[in-house]
């Protein structure tokens, strides 16, 4: 059995020669370039009272906002509206949109890039780049905004189970969908939202699945944990793919979620009793006992008897 | 395909074609810019992104929540130190048409008065500032069978508190989950049923917040309860169903430390975990178990049984993630997971009646008792290594490297013993050790390129790889003790995000892999997995979502042949005119199809054959909501639509949800709300479990 092997090395090695090297000419995030321009031209600070002047509304809400917390920032006090926008003195002059950093008309990367440059060094950006949405450029103003006050705040709204399922189903209406089914997680009742299972920010594990506050496991254990065991009989798939292989999390036709219509079938899906036998053949999954003849409607109710489908202490054939 | 195609074509230049304009005044007047930016946005959208409201969606409580518009912000209000809602509530349920257990099963709602929401925000001025900056509490669905709390408080700088709990009814007692012709045969088929809470209660103490270093400590833990049916297997020859109390429950508890920096994160964190499981098993009386024929001439019967298990787990578990910008170009990314969980069990079991001995012991035995002992340990270690590299203004590099590895080593001591009716004692040892080991990792590299503002695309390749072991089952036995597998997938990634105009947005992701080996016969191996979305603003205050979802799996393992595929198209229409004030209309349609086959061998007669897994969905769902004529504050709402889901294919079915809602503010402060909802479950296969039921929610909402 192969052990870590040279796997940590290569990345390592590799991170560690780019950082040393450094990039072949002096770019910059878009961040970290508004950040350079307002050291450079200090005085191209217009301040909020000016901001304030013309768009009254906006910096209005704002400061019932949290990100107006940024007020009382020595840096950033009494400029909180430029601490994202950048300077503003030239736009407050022109009043030309040209003059001014606006991130909805900024590319993803470089909108993400002024938010990261206060909240990247933060716990829930570990695993960031391997999230769908930071993979797919869905920038972070697709679901957090600066400008609304109190209750209307993403901050305030995203702390209530219904606002965070319909702001997540203004995109996946596929899986909005799917909880129209009978059988769901209790998400459309308002138990459960889909942050109890995904992580939108990041994630170690595909399709930003939140992980089990116990270890590298999958979030699902949070709320099911007798399935984490371990046990003595391990069944394989529960420990090494993930519950989706025979589970439909978000909504199915099947009372227990299932894949398939029945169990039996999804079963068979690795036990197949076909072919060349499991040991030899590279794959994992053995094949049923040979009395399993699945004509008879005994045996394709194959949790009846193996009862403990998820993992054993006492029963190898899974049957207690 | 072809018609998502030509609906996202005509949108695209619906879209398109009204932008144009107005791109140029946003040019040269930021103000009116914003103007018209704030008009065009949907009333829900969240800095321009689209972001329909489900249909679905329970009790209306943004249409009273006390929201401030950003208008309204602009007229100084004197802060509430206590803000929210409180619904009070009366459910009535009409009989339940078809089969209660079904119902249960999937509405479980009951008669009765309800909390059904309560949503409160205080943020003390007084000598209560001395405690708390703000607190919030939320309870929801008090009374009903899924409910659930939340309580946020927070001393700025000083502490911030984050707790939890919800308690959902695990209702499940439809046999058809295994067996399609149970209602046809005359076998008497017992599946496992459920009548079981389960409760999560999740809490977090994090100290100094906004500081640079903040400790943090959490407890968690997470219990199910009740009662069920599942089933005593005798020898493997027959199955008797025994009434099952389930009682377990993990209490997981944490701490550790963030060191928060302007260019380095890193946290650390310790925990443990303690888990108990007592479930119990006894049978209500004789039975006969589910086998109809006799064995070796015998009829097997059981007068009386009993089970008792006593599980305890134990474990510790270390997390290190950090983060680091070592300069502008560069961000990495790092996490590692260590834990080591621990199981030792017990189970003793009782059987009376005519039991058959394990074979080759052909004998019948009057008792078994039967005392399992067992533990077993599964260390893991995992981790990520990731960094983006921004070598040019418009390409960005990410480099992900992930490692998995664990081993799960147990033993099993079995002591069992027969008695015969004529008082002889047959005994039965044993012992079994088992060992299970996975290696599984991956690396990906993938470039981002802003081709231009207006266009990103992505490509990039990840390799995957891993060997694994196990024991082998009770046929490969014969062969080998264990059984091995491999992981070997090459994938190629690409995608895009187009944006021509801030009306139109695309997103496409594309996924193709060449597997050489999978761990399972059904793994992704030679898979095609690709997803689009479109969010378009069209004229007449229209908002078009289209998306596709597409994967196609072969897995050309020679003892199976697996095939699977499956397609989802999504389109979702949102009508706000004039900003919602008089009607708003949200309509969603999805199509999926999924097929899905592998073959297999039928023993008797001894032939192949194919399981065929085909399921066609069409699921809708529509809300719409019209402001009824009124005097000031009192301005009544209607909405009314909901959904339905009709499938075709291996289990046809047919699940209604229409809805109409109606709210009548009498004061600012006080409302009145009904609801009307409307169940109906249809499937073809398994007519014993339809059901039809009403359900009426009326009450009052208060709003501070």
């Amino acid at each position: 059995m192969s052990r870590f092997r040279s796997g940590w090395i290569p990345p390592i090695v590799a991170a560690c020669v780019i950082v040393a090297t450094g990039p072949a000419r002096g770019q910059t995030a878009a961040g970290a370039e508004a950040a350079k321009k307002a050291a450079a031209a200090p005085s191209g600070y217009a301040g909020a009272e000016a901001c304030a002047g013309c768009h009254e509304d906006i910096s209005q809400a704002f400061t019932k906002n949290p990100h107006f917390s940024l007020d009382k920032n020595k840096r950033w006090a009494g400029k909180a509206c430029e601490a994202c926008h950048g300077p503003g003195a030239k736009h407050a002059d022109s009043t030309s949109a040209d003059d001014i950093v606006n991130p909805l008309r900024l590319t993803a990367s470089k909108a993400d890039a002024i938010c990261l440059s206060c909240h990247r060094n933060q716990p829930t950006q570990v695993g960031r780049l391997e999230s769908g949405h930071a993979r797919s450029a869905i920038a972070c103003t697709s679901c957090h905004d600066m400008h609304k006050p109190g209750a209307e705040s993403s901050f305030a709204r995203l702390k209530r189970n219904d606002r965070i399922t319909q702001l997540c189903s203004g995109c996946h209406r596929d899986i909005a969908a799917a909880f129209l089914k009978p059988h769901h997680h209790k998400v459309p009742e308002g138990a459960m939202t889909c942050t109890s299972c995904h992580n939108p920010h990041a994630s170690f594990m595909s399709r930003n699945l939140r992980m089990a506050s116990t270890g590298a496991e999958p979030g699902c254990l949070n709320c099911h944990s007798d399935k984490r065991g371990p046990f003595v009989y391990d069944h394989a798939p529960v420990r090494n793919e993930p519950c989706t292989t025979c589970h439909e999390p978000h909504g199915s036709v099947n009372p227990r979620m299932l894949t398939r219509q029945e169990v039996y079938v999804v079963c068979l899906e690795c036990h197949s009793n076909l072919g060349v036998p499991a040991s030899n053949s590279g794959t994992l999954g053995s094949t049923p006992p040979s009395f399993h003849n699945m004509a008879v409607p005994r045996y394709r109710n194959c949790t009846t008897c193996h009862v403990k489908v998820h993992g054993s202490n006492a029963d190898r054939g899974l049957l207690r | 395909m072809k018609r998502l195609a030509l609906l996202l074509t005509l949108s695209v230049a619906l879209a398109c074609a009204q932008d144009t304009p107005a791109d140029t005044t946003k040019k040269t007047d930021p103000a009116a810019a914003q103007t018209e930016k704030k008009a065009d946005a949907p009333p829900d959208s969240t800095a321009g992104q689209n972001n329909p409201a489900p249909a679905d969606a329970k009790v209306d409580t943004s249409a009273a929540a006390p929201v401030a518009s950003a208008a309204d912000a602009a007229v100084p209000a004197k802060e509430k130190a206590l803000e929210g809602i409180i619904d009070l509530g009366a459910r009535w349920v009409s009989p339940v048409s078809g089969d209660m257990g079904t119902y249960r099963s999937i509405v479980n709602l009951a008669s009765g008065l309800r909390l059904v929401n309560l949503d409160l925000k205080y943020d003390p001025s007084g000598p209560e500032k001395k405690l708390a900056d703000s607190v919030l509490l939320q309870l929801h669905d008090i009374g009903d069978p899924y409910n659930s709390a939340r309580l946020d408080m927070k001393k700025n700088r000083i502490y911030e508190f984050r707790g939890s709990y919800s308690n959902i009814a695990y209702y499940n007692n439809l046999p058809s989950f295994a067996n399609p012709t149970i209602a046809t045969t005359a076998a008497f088929l017992d599946q496992q049923a459920y009548d079981t809470q389960v409760r999560n209660f999740s809490n977090e103490l994090v100290l100094f917040p906004g500081y640079w270093f903040q400790p943090y400590i959490a407890y968690e833990r997470n219990t199910q309860f009740g009662t069920g049916i599942s089933d005593l297997v005798e020898s493997t020859q027959n199955n008797y169903p025994l009434v099952n109390l389930v009682r377990w429950g993990q209490n997981t508890f944490r701490g550790g430390v963030r060191i928060e920096l302007h260019k380095f994160h890193a946290t650390f964190e310790e925990g443990a975990t303690s888990f108990k499981d007592d479930e119990g098993l006894y049978s209500n009386g004789p039975s006969i178990g589910d086998r109809t024929s006799p064995y070796l001439g015998q009829t097997l019967s059981l007068n009386d049984a009993w089970e008792a298990y006593y599980i305890r787990g134990d474990g510790k578990f270390t997390k290190g993630f950090a983060t680091y910008s070592p300069a502008s170009w560069a961000d990495l990314y790092g996490q590692i997971y260590y834990s080591d969980p621990r199981t030792s069990s017990n189970l003793n079991q009782l059987a009376q009646g005519n039991i058959p001995g394990v074979p080759p012991d052909l004998a019948f035995y009057a008792t078994e008792f039967d005392q399992v002992y067992g533990s077993a340990d599964m260390p893991r270690t995992s981790g990520s290594l990731s960094g983006e590299f921004r070598f040019f203004n418009r390409i960005r590099v990410r480099e992900i490297f992930d490692t998995d590895e664990f081993h799960s080593d147990g033993t099993a001591t079995l002591a069992e013993l027969f008695y015969a009716a004529s008082g002889i004692v047959n005994p039965l040892n044993s012992t079994d050790v088992t060992r299970f080991e996975v290696v599984q990792k991956s690396e990906q590299t993938e470039a981002l390129v802003d081709i231009t503002k207006r266009l990103m695309v992505r490509a990039g390749f990840r390799y995957e790889w891993g060997d694994s072991l196990m024991g082998a089952g009770l046929t490969s036995l014969i062969t080998s003790p264990y059984e091995t597998g491999q992981l070997k997938r090459y994938v190629g990634l690409a995608g895009l995000q187009f944006r021509p105009t801030q009306k139109l947005t695309l997103n496409a992701d594309y996924e193709q892999s060449n597997g050489v080996k999978t761990f399972y016969r059904t793994g992704l191996q030679d898979y095609l997995k690709l997803r689009a979305l479109a969010r378009i603003t069209l004229p007449w205050n229209l908002y078009l979502n289209l998306s596709e979802n597409y994967l196609n799996n072969k897995n050309p393992d020679p003892s199976s042949q697996a095939t699977f595929r499956s397609d989802v198209e999504s389109a979702s229409l949102q009508w706000m005119p004039a900003g919602s004030k008089r009607v708003s209309l949200i309509a969603d349609y999805t199509h999926s199809e999924i097929r899905s086959d592998i073959s297999y061998l039928v023993l008797f007669p001894y032939s192949t054959d194919l399981s065929l897994y085909v399921d066609n969905a069409n699921t809708g769902s529509l809300m719409a909501e019209f402001t009824l004529p009124g005097k000031g504050a009192a301005v009544p709402k209607i909405s009314f639509g909901g959904s339905f889901v009709t499938t075709a294919g291996s289990r046809p079915s047919k699940y209604y949800q229409p809805l109409a809602k109606l709210l009548i503010p009498i004061t600012p402060h006080v409302h009145l709300y009904a609801e009307w909802q409307w169940y109906e479950l249809n499937q073809s296969f398994y007519l014993y479990e339809g059901f039809r039921a009403h359900t009426i929610l009326s009450g009052v909402r208060f709003l501070m």
